[in-house]
């Protein structure tokens, strides 16, 4: 089910969390429960199999390891950690090692013969994969206590706003919730609708309507030049961004109707200023897993520098892995570790370069490198988006040879001029909005606008919406994830 | 606060109650027409002289008010049995359709004076061949089979006759196991995870349907903002385009794929003349995209895909009839007289009479 449906935004949503006021505290979570699975079950039904099959290990695993010392303890997290990378690996990877290892083969002369497997892959399960092993690692390194109510260890993991595109949350902060009894608050129900408003526009308004000449472009790379590829690459950074942070903020806000808090998610990624600000105002519950669970337990920065810099280009390489099984994606996350293996060889150089053109610290400055920022993303993109590595290739190519001749696009713009116009309006809107997201002390003078005029605004995004919004039922981007 | 939360467990109470509301008239249907305009077929609607217009398959798509059609439908009406017919047509709705006029195999029956049996095509799912084997056909004396396809499908339609003789028992018996049980299970899911009913409602009852309706016409006078089934369209003269043809006029139809569709409608054409003694004849219907397209601003240049396919057909000796060139020729001289409807994906009465004069007066024997 998608939360740009009808079915999710007329039916679903005020059903469950109607019922979710209604009913006394202690028959709550079931609920939730049940319509975490219902949820889930939307997409292919007989997938909740899988779900339960390492909701079970997990839910066992997490206690017998609290009981546990010494070695014993260690493989119980390692059978857990197995299990759980498993399912991942079978479901997600298996087809692209086996192909990569047929290829091999078939260069050795090797006889390999091993089939690919016709299996559709669960939605969401990098995520509610990551989730469940956060909370073995935790419960491991005694940050967590084991949970002993199986339905709600099964909550934790299931709830519906982020099962299936994260926040990947931590246990500390979720499981705790569950046992809260949360009466019903006028101010924060409101503020959940209107984070479930503005994801809402971000997704029907932007995502979806700029998708339409991402996906014409992306998908058909030999019918297009240069230009158009430059053009499709910027949408696309949009389209990404809009699609991903308006489900994450869509997620944090029906969770918190229910009052519930999840992370924040994203944080104005486009206004950082180099890229290591980037991720962490990116996917950051994605980012702070593997800094918690990967980085750190290399050694993180306290190292050598070369120890250093190979700590960050795995840590790179595994999410670039964790996003999809394509060589594009394990390139895009090698693109970004280099990027900041570059900034740290490069980063006493730029500081003299900016100190001696006396620009340190200042507007030019800082749009500069958010602008250097932003082109170098836009390029990681690129693998990112395209459908294999001779695509994204061909792409490089074509923008070298006549990227720059964006004038050549002037028919294709006055075709879709409408859309054109609708599109850089509404991410002239966003950015308006990510302005004062991008700042805490900005963000705090925009928290006290007066009600009436947030009001206002938000009935302006819900006008936008329903004049704008591209309701086709277009599935998340990071669901395949 | 306690008067507040009494107020909010009402809301609370109200919402709960719409939702089910919803889900009940979407899965009820009879519930649900209630709370629905009547349905008149495809973009249908009732005058205040009580009778029943269509306002176009397009128009229904984008509900803008300035594109809406007033189409009275013919039937077709079908009789003649397959062994008794003079002449064969296979088709599309393009043959299907009496709008403003009577549908083509009627219209060519009262013409000729010939029996003519009529097979409509919906979707890809049978090729002639396959169909005639499927009835057991019985060879007589030689006879016309037209098949008609919009140009959109031609691809897609001929890309799967090459399947369908690769593996001649694709349509066998695939439910080897108990389809009771199967019966049962899928009635369960659908009882359970269908949503296409509910949302259907939602988008179409009497109150949501005129708020649509109107953001949908405001975008458009405001902002030229038109709704993505069709993607595109001329203000002069007035034209909606249908996405489905949008991206086929986009796509490369490279020469390769074009003589492999040939290739196999000539194998087709073969064996239907071998076994049932049958002259194929393929009629491709332009899209109204192919015809008009120079009045999209930006929208480049007809790849001539209709001329390039029928050229593969004529090098491999597969009889066809040329209503492309007549069209195009007719909509240059005659610009302002409109072959299409503004907001239908379908011909006018025009483009169908001339398609029918093509083929009265071309070498086949009528």
């Amino acid at each position: 089910m998608l939360f740009n449906s009808l079915f999710f935004l007329f039916v679903f949503f005020p059903l469950v969390t109607g019922v979710y006021y209604l009913l006394p505290h202690k028959f709550r979570w079931g609920w939730l429960l049940l319509a975490s699975c219902y949820f889930y079950m939307g997409f292919i039904p007989s997938y909740i199999l899988i779900l339960a099959f390492t909701i079970t290990i997990d839910y066992f695993a997490g206690i017998f390891i609290v009981k546990s010392t010494g070695r014993k303890k260690k493989y119980l997290l390692i059978l857990s950690i197995l299990s759980n990378i498993g399912v991942l690996f079978l479901f997600k990877y298996f087809n692209f090692f086996n192909a990569n290892f047929g290829a091999l083969a078939e260069l050795i002369h090797w006889n390999y013969s091993i089939q690919s497997l016709s299996l559709i892959l669960p939605i969401g399960l990098s995520f509610h994969t990551f989730q469940s092993l956060s909370y073995i690692i935790e419960v491991y390194r005694g940050h967590q206590k084991a949970e002993y109510n199986f339905g709600i260890f099964a909550l934790y993991v299931m709830f519906y706003p982020q099962l299936v595109a994260g926040p990947i949350e931590r246990p500390q902060n979720l499981l705790p919730q569950f046992r809260v009894k949360h009466d019903f608050k006028i101010e924060r129900f409101v503020s959940g609708l209107r984070l479930i408003i503005w994801g809402l526009f971000k997704k029907v308004v932007i995502a979806d309507r700029v998708s339409i000449f991402v996906n014409q472009i992306f998908n058909n790379v030999q019918d297009y030049t240069g230009p158009y590829f430059v053009l499709a690459t910027f949408l696309f950074a949009f389209q990404i961004y809009c699609d991903f942070s308006g489900y994450s903020d869509m997620a944090r806000g029906l969770a918190r109707t229910l009052g519930f808090e999840l992370m924040v998610n994203f944080k104005a990624p486009y206004f950082s200023k180099s890229i290591s600000e980037f991720w962490r105002r990116w996917h950051i519950s994605l980012s702070s897993w593997f800094r918690d669970y990967v980085y750190i337990p290399l050694g993180g920065s306290r190292v050598s520098s070369f120890r250093l810099q190979y700590n960050l280009f795995i840590t790179f390489l595994l999410s670039g892995i964790w996003h999809g099984a394509n060589w594009t994606y394990i390139i895009w996350g090698g693109l970004n570790g280099f990027y900041l293996i570059f900034a740290l060889w490069t980063d006493k150089f730029g500081l003299k370069i900016s100190k001696l053109l006396r620009i340190k610290n200042t507007v030019f400055d800082k749009i500069f490198q958010t602008l250097i920022t932003f082109l170098l993303i836009c390029f990681s993109w690129i693998f990112f988006r395209a459908k294999s590595l001779a695509d994204a290739w061909y792409i490089l190519k074509q923008i070298l040879i006549d990227g720059y001749n964006l004038l050549s696009l002037w028919p294709f713009i006055l075709q879709y001029r409408y859309s054109f116009i609708i599109v850089f309006g509404a991410i002239g809107l966003l950015l308006l909005v990510d302005y004062f997201i991008a700042d805490d002390r900005r963000l705090e003078r925009l928290r006290l606008v007066p009600l009436p005029l947030q009001i206002i605004f938000c009935l302006f995004v819900v006008f936008l919406i329903m004049l704008l919004g591209r309701f086709v039922n277009e599935q998340f981007i990071y669901f395949q994830f | 606060m306690k008067w507040l939360k009494k107020i909010m467990k009402l809301v609370c109470i109200g919402f709960v109650v719409l939702a089910l509301f919803f889900l009940l008239a979407g899965k009820n249907k009879d519930f649900g027409r209630k709370f629905m305009e009547e349905d008149y077929g495809v973009g249908g609607y009732r005058e205040p002289d009580g009778k029943v217009y269509l306002s176009g398959d397009l128009f229904s798509y984008c509900r803008i008010e300035s594109f809406r059609e007033k189409i009275i439908e013919t039937k077709l009406q079908t009789g003649t049995p397959i062994d008794k017919a003079d002449i064969i047509l296979k088709g599309d709705s393009f043959f299907n359709t009496g709008y403003d006029s009577y549908p083509v195999p009627n219209a060519l029956q009262k013409i000729t004076g010939k029996n003519i049996f009529y097979l409509p095509t919906s979707g890809y799912e049978i090729t002639p061949l396959k169909y005639l084997e499927k009835i057991d056909y019985r060879s007589s004396a030689e006879k016309l089979f037209i098949v008609e396809t919009i140009e959109r499908n031609v691809m897609l339609r001929t890309q799967r006759l090459q399947s369908d003789f690769v593996n001649d028992n694709q349509d066998g018996n695939y439910l080897t196991t108990d389809s009771r049980w199967f019966g049962i299970k899928d009635r369960i899911k659908n009882i359970l995870f269908d949503r296409i009913g509910v949302e259907y409602f939602i988008k179409n009852n009497l109150i949501f349907k005129p708020i649509n309706n109107w953001f949908k016409n405001k975008a458009f006078n405001w902002l030229g903002d038109i709704d993505s089934k069709t993607p595109i369209y001329s203000n002069n003269p007035k034209m909606l385009f249908f996405d489905e043809e949008v991206n086929f006029g986009k796509d490369k139809k490279k020469l390769d794929s074009i003589n492999e569709s040939a290739d196999n409608v000539a194998k087709e054409a073969r064996l239907i003349k071998e076994k049932y003694n049958l002259v194929l004849v393929y009629l491709i219907i332009p899209d109204k995209l192919s015809i008009y397209g120079d009045s999209v601003a930006g929208y480049k240049k007809y790849d001539n895909f209709i001329p390039r396919f029928q050229e593969a057909l004529k090098v491999r000796g597969v009889k066809y009839v040329d209503i492309y060139q007549v069209l195009s020729d007719y909509h240059n001289v005659y610009p302002n007289d409109l072959l299409y409807y503004s907001g239908d994906t379908h011909y006018l009465p025009k483009a169908k009479e001339l398609l029918i004069n093509k083929l009265l007066n071309s070498d086949l024997d009528f």
